[in-house]
This record gives C-alpha cells, structure tokens and sequence, in this order.
C-alpha cells in the first residue's frame, strides 16, 4: 500500500488543571509516498498536537485515541523498540526552534556524526563524509569547519539547515516539519523549502508541513488540510483551495490575508480571536465568528464528508460553495 | 527644514566585540544610512536579519547610541536634549515604539491599562478624573474595553496585548511611533486586526509611522513608502507601489521573488544572493 | 538522532504540586512558631530561665521540666524558648542586612552595567574571598565580645552571595522588552528598577533573605559556641549547645540535645521556606 502514514479518527485529550479536555477530534487524513501535505491552522487550532500525537510525543497525562498507522503499522501501540526505529528511520521532526531542540554543548559535528555511529553503524571516517555532503547538501557553506563549531556561533538560518541535514541523514521515509521556516528570513525559507522538496523528490520521502502560511502551504503541497479547535475544517489540492475554498474559515483566512497584489483600504477582518482547541465547544468550534453561520452549526458536532473532490466539516458546504468561489475570484 | 518628521543622515553604528561571542562583531551594523519620513506617512522598513532595521530603532529610541551620523524627530536632535531624567521624558514625546513580542512588552504583574496610567502620569499634568478618562478613550481607540484594560498581561491574547502597546506608545501623544514586528508573532486573522486598527488610526490621529518587518505583504498594506534594507545599508527607496511593482535593485527583486504565493516554487537562492552582492 | 524536541505546544500550568505544598505548610508552622518564640520567648516560658535549683540538676524530661533541667537546675525548656530571641535575631539582622546591601548592589550593577558593574562585580568577588567565620573573629578581636560586632561582620561577609543572584535575577528581568518600553516612555533609570525590577524579582529576594538567614545561623551559632558572641547566661542556643557539652558525660544531654533540635528545626524550616520561593511555577502561555 502506498500509504506512508494513516490518521483515522485521530482524538487527543490532555490535562488541563487536573482533567482530561479534547484538543483533538476526529483528525482523518493520508499521507502518501512522496506526497506533500500541508496542515494549516493558527494557534489553538491543534496543529502542532497532531504532529506530536503522530510522532507518540504526546505530553505527560495526554490520552490519544483511534488510529494513527505508519505503513500499516499502529503508532499509538508500537512496542518501544519499534517505536525507536519509527522516530529513527521511520520518521523525521523539524522543530520551529532549532535552538530549543539541539544540544548546545556538543559540536555541528558531534550532534551530526553521533546517531550514524550509534545507530547506523558507520565508522567515524564514513559518518563525517557523509555528514560533509550533506551540510553541502543543504547549503551549508565550508562544512568542514562547521563541524567544529558550536550551535550558538551559527545563525537561526544556518542551524535550521543544519537539523534538517541531522534529519535527512537518518534517511527518514516521512518528514514532519512544524513551522520550519517561521523563524527565518524569506530569503532563507526559500532556501530550506526547495531543499525539503528536493529532497522529497529524490528520496521518494513524504512531507507533512504544519504552517500557519496558506501561502507557503499551497505553493510546496499537493494537499492542504486547514484546521481549527482542534477539527479539521478543510482539506484539498492546495491550488484548488485557494480559488474555491469549501469552508467559510478557510474563505475568511484568506481574504485576511494582505497581498501583494491588491491592497483595500481595510482588510476583510474576522473578529474576535481564534479559538482554543481546549475551549472548543460540541458543535462547529468556527459558528461563534462565521459569519455565515446558523443556529444548526452549534448544535451538531461537524462530520467531515467528500464534496467536490475534496473534504469539508461545514453544514452548509454546498450551499455556499458556489459563493466562496466567487468571492475568491473577485478578490 | 521640510515637513519631515523624521530625518536621518548618514547613520552609522558599529558594535564593539564583547568576549568573541558576538557573531560579526567590528561589523558595521549600519552603514551610512539617510532618509526621511514626512509628517502624517508611513514608512515601511524591509530587511532580513542583519540588515540594520532593528538598529535603527533602537538608535531613534534612544536604546543604542549611534557611532555617526545625525538624526533628528519633529526637527529636533533629541541628543542636543542632554541627559537626565527631564531629556528622557522630552525624549519620549518625540518618538514611540511598539515591540515585537506581545508577550514581554508589559509588566507582568500589572493589568495593562495601569501600564497606561502610569505613562499619563509621567507625562502629563491631569487630575485622576481626567487621566481615567484618557486611558478609557485610548483603550476604546484601539478596540479594547474596561474589562480588557483590568487585565494582566497573561490573560490578554497576542492582539489584544499589541493592541495596549499601541494605546500605550499612542498615550505619550508622540510625533513618530516605530512598530518592529509588530505583527509577525500575531496570528494571521488576528494580524488583519492590527493592520486595520492601525489604517484607522493614521487617519484618525497625527501620528507618522514606521513599520520594521520582513513581510513584505504588511508592507504593501500599510506603508506609503518603502526603504529595502541589507547589510546596514539601504539598497532601494521610494513610494511603496512604483517600487513593488517596478524593483530596481537586484536584492529587492530577490526578496520579492521569495514571497511564497500560487504558482511560486521555492528555489535555492545562494547563486541569486551572490549575484546580489 | 532525528530532532525530537521536549513537548512543547501545550505547556501545563503547573500548580503547586502536593508534596511541596506539604513541605511549605510545615516550614511555615515552624517558623511562625519560633517568631512566637521570638516575641514572647521568656513571656510563655513556665519557669523562670534564670531560676537556679541546684538540688534538681540534670534532671531528664518530665511533666514539670519538659525539657529537663541543666548543671545548675534551670528548666531547659524555658531557656530554650528564652533563647529563641537572642538565637533568631542575630540571624535576622545578618540576613536583613546582607539582602539589603546585595539588592542594592545587584540592581544597581545589573542596572548600570559598563564601569559601575565591573567596579561592583569586582569588590564582591574580593568579599568572596573572606570566609565569614573568619571575619566574625576578627571583628570579635578587635571590637570585643558580644552581637554586633560578628552581626556586622557576617552581613558584610554574606552580601556578595547575595549580590551575585540578584544581579544575575536583575539583568535577566532588564533585559525583557517591557523594561526597554519603560525607558522609551521617559521613566528614570530608579523608577523603573523600583516599580518594576525589584517587583519582579521578589521572589529571588526573599529566597536569598531566607538562605542567608541560615548562613547567618550557622556561623553565629558557631561564635556563640566559642563564646565570642552572645555571653552566657544568655540562652542563646549556640551557647546551651556549649554549656550541655559536659552534662553530656554526665548522662544527661538533654541540653545540648533539645537546643540542637530547635537549631535544626529552623535551618531546615528556613532552607526549605527558600528552595520553595525558588521555584517559580511556570505561567501558562499560549500565541496571540
């Protein structure tokens, strides 16, 4: 089967002051060999809690329930033995923060080196080859002398490169990237992308990217999952999504976005604030700000069901359908 | 002497090394950097890390001291203020800022309109009655009501904590206020907010404004006119739609060539960069 | 190793855990008692601390002498508690003046920084060099026996521990945006370190106070033993503990015994009222 990584029914609930709140309800989506999905969403929207429920990274007193399958394999029940290999080979993270998820007492070169001794069995010559090729791989420049210096001598731009060489040096057959590139100039996201898509190309990988940029999302993936309170709203091919969005979120996100090319006077605003996957309530968690919503929408939890060649949680998806297009078109 | 509210001329700024930590120390920061912004327009700064945006605003504001070069606000040299707490006051009349992260601009352990409160006091001679009133009507400006203002920080959302910020720098009643990425933590609906209450706000108050970020599409919304920024120096200047639409210098075609948008594909641009100079 | 980060994302508010709370409950009882002890020591005391009875020396507990009695027959009990104010003062004023003096320091070298912090970092790190004990002697040496003269000295010896944390704590706090947008608004340099560092940085300072207390304990009990300090018949517990020392061959520790529990007891108390101002729960927060 073709399917890299299965999520089905996907719930996470977590600790909040002493009891069990959902974050996450019924999170359903592939991702295939070679595929690239975006999953988008502002804070509170769950998207982060998604990539750690796949990664069984869950925080301490978080229950996850329904399924998550790598290559046919349950995640959420691995032995801990299969469960290293998963994260080791199976798997690959980027973090947001590269500073927060590397060792800044050990050298480039160390960090890099060390899992392809320990776990690949590489001698010391061999792992450093291929640790140089693959900072020259990604853009590094002079990595020789990289590997002698230390995490703080290198810019956020540098040492992100740096953790996704560490990742593609594992040879993971899935990468899960949470906000790779937020921290880092265009210019350099720029880089990192082409470098991840490369990558994905060459190596057959699978890519989740977990973004709040619909933009970035839509230009680097095939697919675009939008959530919000912990639900998945939309999911669609990305360019698709961007011309005839199926949910009213999804419509509002964009229009609030400012662009480059057309600039109004005021920006179409959503008000109030993004909601809180722990405070979302049993119906649509959206229905308080849509303005198109109705009094139904609060009532029934959304179900996510096909329509058009995509999917969408909202009640009123065909009605409206036809109305976002256009609304789209004219902006 | 114009309009201009703001005047910089050939402003320069080197950091001195500090135990080798410093990455790039005895490297100019900013090079010899003059412009000009006029009274009631809004000015957008673009550059990426390093570029020297954020120097410029912490020299404007009094947080850096610049190695050369002069400035002045609203005509005047806030050095030529002298020192002491009577120049710092006179200082902060001149020009305002608005950081970056949301969640350290305030005290912590004070709700935000006493944050508010306190400037007025500072600044102004009013009897309670009459500061109450201007914290309540700054605080409506900018869409935030009594209860919100009763809060501490940490029960305010990202928005609503810039939106204090702005009452806060706006209370001063200064002529320049500087927002240094303002809105690059906010998210992007809550962004929208900002960029509309800020439109309002220029039309309905004094106030010019300059806007640091990276993100060129907030510039394009927001700003009059652009300056594009690298290495401590200004590559390109000039009205925000002749310059988005027609880029001279290669680095801002660089950097607008890197927007992520429908049809774009993200390519390696260390050749391009190197080509830029 | 692929790059797997602590969880982050949903960041716990973290309540006060169950055990420490035990912890902080219990050291609060003890030294509110020994501040009762401090105030109406010789008030509350059943017997006089002074009353010799030669005829019921070294008498072990019982319901009259809960405590027993010493060499001369006086009621241990009383003179322990009579002894709380001398034992627990000292200390105080040691720790009250070695915060005071380190807070200053601190803040006004994390403030300042440049010239002023490396003059002030420089003194305090001579300071170090002292050991307090040794000071407190020569102080004794040359002012003569009694409190002030070690109270003195050991403040002096214990403010550059203080000062370190508190600059350290101080320039931590200085550098978070809220204190540059103060400066930016035109309030002083003061103004902003007393309404908003000092403020901020509670917590480590009141920490320090109670840590210093017991530095301030322990060396002062240890003057007071050698008798450089409080002078018998004062009951200070440093020198019941010295008194006791020969009743001890006698069968009868109960002085230095009891003394020594009440010694314990505070430090403890003191040292765990400090470890759990310490710790500051981690705030809940969130993105926009």
């Amino acid at each position: 089967m073709s399917q890299l990584l299965r999520v089905e029914g996907l719930g996470v609930e977590v600790l909040v002051e002493d009891r069990l709140r959902p974050v996450l309800r019924d999170i359903t989506f592939e991702v295939g060999k070679g595929e690239a999905v975006a999953v988008v969403g502002e804070s509170g929207s769950g998207k982060s809690m998604t990539a750690r429920a796949i990664g069984r990274l869950l925080p301490p007193g978080a229950r996850a329930s329904g399924e998550v399958s790598f290559h046919g394999e349950s995640v959420l029940e691995m032995s801990a033995t299969a469960l290293r290999a998963y994260r080791t080979g199976g798997i690959g993270m980027i973090f947001q923060d590269p500073r927060a998820s590397i060792n800044p007492v050990l050298s480039v070169g160390d960090f890099l080196t060390e899992p392809m001794t320990t776990l690949r069995g590489l001698s010391r010559q061999d792992a450093r080859r291929r640790v140089v090729r693959l900072l020259d791989d990604v853009g590094v420049s002079r990595p020789e002398a990289r590997l002698r210096q230390y995490p703080h001598e290198l810019s956020g731009g540098l040492l992100q490169r740096v953790m996704i060489a560490a990742v593609l040096a594992m040879e993971p057959m899935l990468i899960l990237a949470d906000e790779p590139t937020t921290a880092l100039d265009v210019t350099t996201q720029s880089d990192v992308m082409a470098i991840l898509d490369e990558a994905r190309r060459e190596r057959g990988m699978g890519l989740m990217l977990i973004t709040h940029d619909l933009e970035l999302a839509a230009a680097v993936c095939d697919r675009t999952l939008v959530m919000y309170g912990g639900r998945i709203m939309e999911e669609q091919a990305s360019w698709r999504l961007h011309d005839a969005p199926l949910h009213p979120y999804t419509a509002a996100l964009l229009a609030s976005r400012p662009s480059l090319a057309v600039q109004p006077e005021y920006l179409e605003v959503i008000p109030g604030r993004p909601l809180s996957a722990v405070e979302a309530p049993a119906g649509c968690p959206f229905a308080n700000r849509c303005a198109l919503a109705i009094p139904e929408c609060s009532e029934s939890a959304p179900v996510v069901r096909k329509l058009r060649g995509g999917r969408t949680s909202c009640i009123r998806a065909e009605t409206l359908a036809p109305s976002l297009a256009s609304a789209r078109e004219a902006s | 002497m114009t309009d201009a509210v703001l005047e910089v001329a050939d402003l320069s700024k080197t950091f001195a090394p500090r135990h080798g930590l410093r990455r790039g120390a005895g490297h100019p920061a900013l090079a010899g950097v003059s412009f000009e912004l006029r009274e009631r327009r809004a000015l957008g700064v673009v550059g990426e890390s390093g570029s020297g945006k954020t120097t410029i605003a912490r020299i404007l504001v009094g947080l850096e001291k610049a190695s050369a070069g002069d400035y002045t606000i609203g005509g005047v040299d806030p050095r030529s203020l002298g020192r002491g707490a009577k120049a710092r006051k006179r200082r902060a009349r001149l020009v305002q800022m608005v950081f970056q992260d949301p969640y350290s601009s305030f005290d912590p352990r004070q709700p935000v309109a006493e944050s508010i409160r306190q400037v007025l006091r500072l600044h102004f001679d009013l009897t309670e009655a009459e500061r109450e009133h201007r914290v309540a009507t700054l605080l409506e400006q900018v869409g935030l009501d009594e209860r919100r203002g009763q809060t501490l920080p940490r029960g305010l959302s990202g928005g609503e904590r810039q939106r204090a910020a702005i009452a806060r720098a706006l209370a001063v009643e200064p002529q320049l206020v500087i927002l240094d990425e303002a809105v690059s933590a906010l998210d992007v609906s809550i962004q929208a907010q900002i960029l509309n209450l800020l439109t309002e706000l220029r039309q309905q108050t004094a106030v010019s404004y300059m806007l640091l970020t990276h993100d060129l599409a907030v510039v394009r919304q927001v700003a009059d006119d652009v300056i594009v920024m690298r290495d401590g120096r200004i590559v390109e200047r000039g009205a925000t739609d002749s310059l988005f639409e027609d880029p001279q210098h290669p680095y801002t075609q660089l950097l607008l060539s890197c927007v992520p948008r429908q049809g774009w594909k993200p390519r390696r641009t260390r050749e391009a960069r190197a080509g830029v100079g | 190793m692929s790059a797997v980060g602590a969880y982050g994302g949903y960041r716990r508010r973290v309540r006060f855990k169950r055990p420490n709370d035990l912890v902080l409950a219990v050291s609060s009882v003890v030294l509110g008692a020994m501040v009762i002890f401090v105030v109406f020591g010789s008030v509350i005391a059943p017997q006089s601390p002074s009353a010799v009875n030669l005829e019921i020396a070294l008498q072990g507990p019982s319901l009259a002498h809960l405590f027993g009695t010493d060499a001369t027959g006086r009621d241990i009990f009383s003179r322990v508690l009579a002894g709380a104010r001398p034992s627990i003062l000292g200390p105080i004023l040691i720790a009250g003046g070695a915060t005071a003096l380190g807070t200053l320091i601190g803040v006004v070298a994390a403030w300042k920084r440049g010239v002023s912090d490396a003059l002030l970092s420089r003194s305090m790190e001579i300071l170090f060099a002292f050991p307090g004990l040794l000071l407190a002697m020569m102080a004794v040496a040359i002012l003569g026996r009694g409190l002030t003269a070690p109270v003195v000295a050991l403040a002096i010896a214990n403010t550059p521990w203080v000062a370190r944390i508190i600059r350290s704590a101080a320039l931590r706090e200085r550098s978070l945006p809220y204190i540059a947008a103060s400066s930016v608004q035109g309030f002083s340099g003061l103004a902003i370190c007393i309404r908003h560092v000092l403020p901020n940085i509670s917590r480590t300072i009141w920490a320090q106070l109670a840590l210093t207390f017991t530095y301030g304990m322990t060396d002062l009990l240890a003057i007071n033993f050698l008798g450089l300090g409080v002078q018998p018949p004062t009951p200070d517990w440093g020198v019941l503990v010295n008194e006791g020392q020969n009743s001890i061959l006698q069968n009868a520790p109960w002085e230095t015994l009891f003394a020594s529990v009440f010694i314990v007891l505070t430090i403890v108390a003191a040292t765990a009222l400090s470890a759990r101002l310490g710790d500051e729960p981690t705030a809940g927060r969130g993105r926009a």
